[in-house]
């Protein structure tokens, strides 16, 4: 686990990462650790995902985080877009 | 993106030399067909991956180091070499090195689990396996053949390289056409793959005849985002060094970069399955700026439908579409030239070049155009059959005992139009395709019964309304049941859904009613 506070993510998130699971997965609990790849996203899965959270919040994920890890967890794939909504607001 | 306004006429690629030399008849085997292309043209880029690219004269090398190594250890001529290495610019040697050297590659999935290994590996019968890293433990643990850590085994080869060359050749007298060339294991209507087994004389052929309807020109790059243990991945190796064009070579965990990957890369050819075709679609859809200079997709696998076709060609102007049908066990049978749907939309084409397509009725006679049958073929592309399994193969491999000509049998069912052009419509029994990925109910059914607390199962392939459903007999959670099966299958095919049923339905005569199973898995979503 990295050291800084993790934020929480908002019910938008956490609805968008729900819908994009299997749905032998849809019941399960999200926590920041969750296994993403194990519980079934895959690539398609994973850029369906992507694009939708873009279109949500309005941001881009720059294509350094365009990778296993961001899209390995719920949490991981927060910190990711959090970055891109604070540098888009910073940017504004 | 930008579209094009107007789209540029499509021209016939300009018949290279290289493609006529290497359609000279003396080039009959895998080897020859790599030393024509690095003859002709020694420095320019062969294979590439994110680590870098490699010349042909570089390639050549490697595959001859490596062909050294395996005489090094030992391997005889006609044996099994398995190596299961992933998407990465090594395997071309591996792949190269290992026909150069007389025996034959068995190229593995990295997806593959336990379950099948055991079996694939116990079948094949390997002299030796080459893994990478914690893989070695695995593949230890179910096989007494040696089994070498990749590292190892490349640090060697890059001796045997930098080493001066050995006086005679390390394989004694050359490869012949049919000296055995690749096992390449595909599900079939038994719970565990088996092995599709090519000399070097069809896998040449295959590729000679899919390149005069493709057209690979010598200065394409052609990405190989599908795993090369599959033959449509393996084959673009094959047909890029035909033309003495590029192949790129990616894994599935970069497929988010895909649009960056193509345009840094210059792509120009994009062998695609449907569901590729999609992520490439959607990540398309985020891009600004020029499209990647692709000029031509591939598809096999499952049906491109006309929306899809228009969308790519929309978001990669410039690109033509080519979808293709084929199977395994002749590698292609039909190719629809590039932008041939306009003219011919659902077709998936006409037989290869020098070969036969046929739809036969249940006496295996041909049935008039526009009726539906089974599709059969013949050709010097049908391969020898499958690995120590006779039965099955007499079942698909049909030698007439007059002519002695082989009939291959598909099991997939569709019609042809009056111009021989194919139409795909389905199968009649436990095969389909998934995500692109050849699987069969009883091979899913078989590892979910391998799972300690599942008594009964059924497995209904995704149709219109519904994804891949299991519908298990077991006190275990759906959840467990998935996570289960996704420890013994590849991704592909495990099931989106699991449902718990106290019993399965059954028919008056006591089978398992997987009519009422369908009907189920469409009514619940």
């Amino acid at each position: 686990m990295n050291g800084h506070l993790q934020v929480q993510w908002d019910a938008r998130f956490a609805q968008l990462l729900g819908d994009a699971l299997p749905a032998s997965a849809r019941g399960a609990e999200l926590t920041p650790d969750y296994d993403l790849k194990k519980a079934g996203l895959d690539s398609l899965a994973s850029i369906e995902l992507l694009v939708r959270l873009e279109s949500e919040y309005r941001v881009e994920f720059p294509e350094e985080t365009l990778n296993g890890v961001t899209f390995g967890t719920p949490g991981a794939l927060w910190r990711v877009l959090d970055e891109q909504r604070s540098s888009s607001r910073l940017a504004a | 993106m930008v579209t094009a306004i107007e789209r540029p006429a499509v021209t016939a690629p300009a018949v290279e030399p290289l493609v006529l030399a290497a359609a000279d008849a003396a080039v009959r085997t895998v080897p020859e067909l790599l030393a024509a292309a690095t003859a002709a043209r020694p420095d320019a880029p062969a294979v590439a991956d994110g680590s870098g690219v490699w010349t042909y004269t570089e390639l050549s090398d490697h595959a001859r180091a490596f062909a050294d190594w395996l005489a090094e250890q030992g391997v005889a001529r006609g044996e099994r070499v398995l190596v299961r290495v992933g998407n990465r610019r090594e395997f071309a040697a591996l792949l190269f090195g290992t026909l150069l050297h007389g025996a034959a590659l068995v190229p593995v999935n990295p997806a593959m689990k336990r379950f099948h290994l055991t079996t694939v590996t116990a079948d094949c019968d390997p002299a030796l396996v080459v893994a990478q890293g914690e893989d070695t433990v695995l593949l230890g643990s179910l096989t007494d053949r040696p089994v070498h850590e990749f590292g190892e085994v490349w640090r060697r080869v890059e001796e045997l390289r930098a080493a001066p060359p050995a006086a005679e050749p390390s394989a004694g007298t050359a490869v012949g056409p049919d000296d055995l060339a690749l096992l390449i294991y595909t599900s079939g209507s038994t719970s565990a793959p088996k092995a599709v087994v090519s000399t070097h004389a069809p896998v040449v052929f295959a590729t000679r005849s899919i390149a005069q309807r493709l057209g690979y020109r010598a200065d394409d790059v052609v990405l190989v985002a599908i795993p090369v243990s599959f033959d449509y991945g393996l084959y673009q190796l094959f047909l890029s060094v035909l033309a003495g064009a590029q192949v790129l070579l990616t894994e599935p965990d970069r497929h988010l970069r895909l649009i960056g990957t193509l345009q840094r890369h210059r792509v120009t050819v994009v062998p695609v399955v449907p569901s590729l075709a999609e992520m490439l679609l959607r990540l398309a859809g985020r891009e600004q700026g020029e499209a990647p200079p692709v000029r031509l997709f591939t598809n096999t696998g499952a049906a491109l439908t006309p929306p899809v076709i228009e969308a790519l060609r929309s978001s990669f102007p410039g690109a033509e579409v080519s979808p293709m049908f084929g199977t395994t066990e002749c590698k292609r049978i039909t190719v629809l030239e590039p932008g041939g749907h306009v003219a011919k939309p659902g077709s998936v084409g006409r037989a290869l070049p020098g070969t036969e397509v046929l739809v036969l009725d249940e006496e295996g006679r041909p049935v008039p155009a526009g009726a539906i049958g089974e599709i059969a073929a013949r050709g010097p592309h049908v391969m020898t059959g499958y690995w120590r399994a006779p039965e099955i193969t007499a079942q698909r491999f049909r030698r007439d005992p007059v002519t002695g000509v082989v009939t291959l049998h598909t099991g997939d069912y569709g019609r042809l139009d009056e111009d021989g052009h194919l139409y795909f419509q389905g199968r009649r029994d436990d095969l389909f395709k998934r995500r692109g990925v050849r699987m069969s109910s009883l091979e899913i059914e078989a590892a979910a019964l391998d799972i300690d607390g599942v008594t009964a199962a059924a497995a209904v392939p995704p149709e219109e309304g519904h994804d891949l459903i299991l519908f298990a007999v077991t006190d275990r959670t759906p959840e467990e049941v998935i996570e289960l099966l996704a420890e013994r299958l590849e991704g592909a095919k495990v099931p989106a859904e699991c449902r718990v049923l106290a019993a399965l339905p059954l028919t008056p005569n006591g089978k398992t009613d997987r009519q009422l199973l369908r009907q189920q898995a469409a009514s619940q979503n």
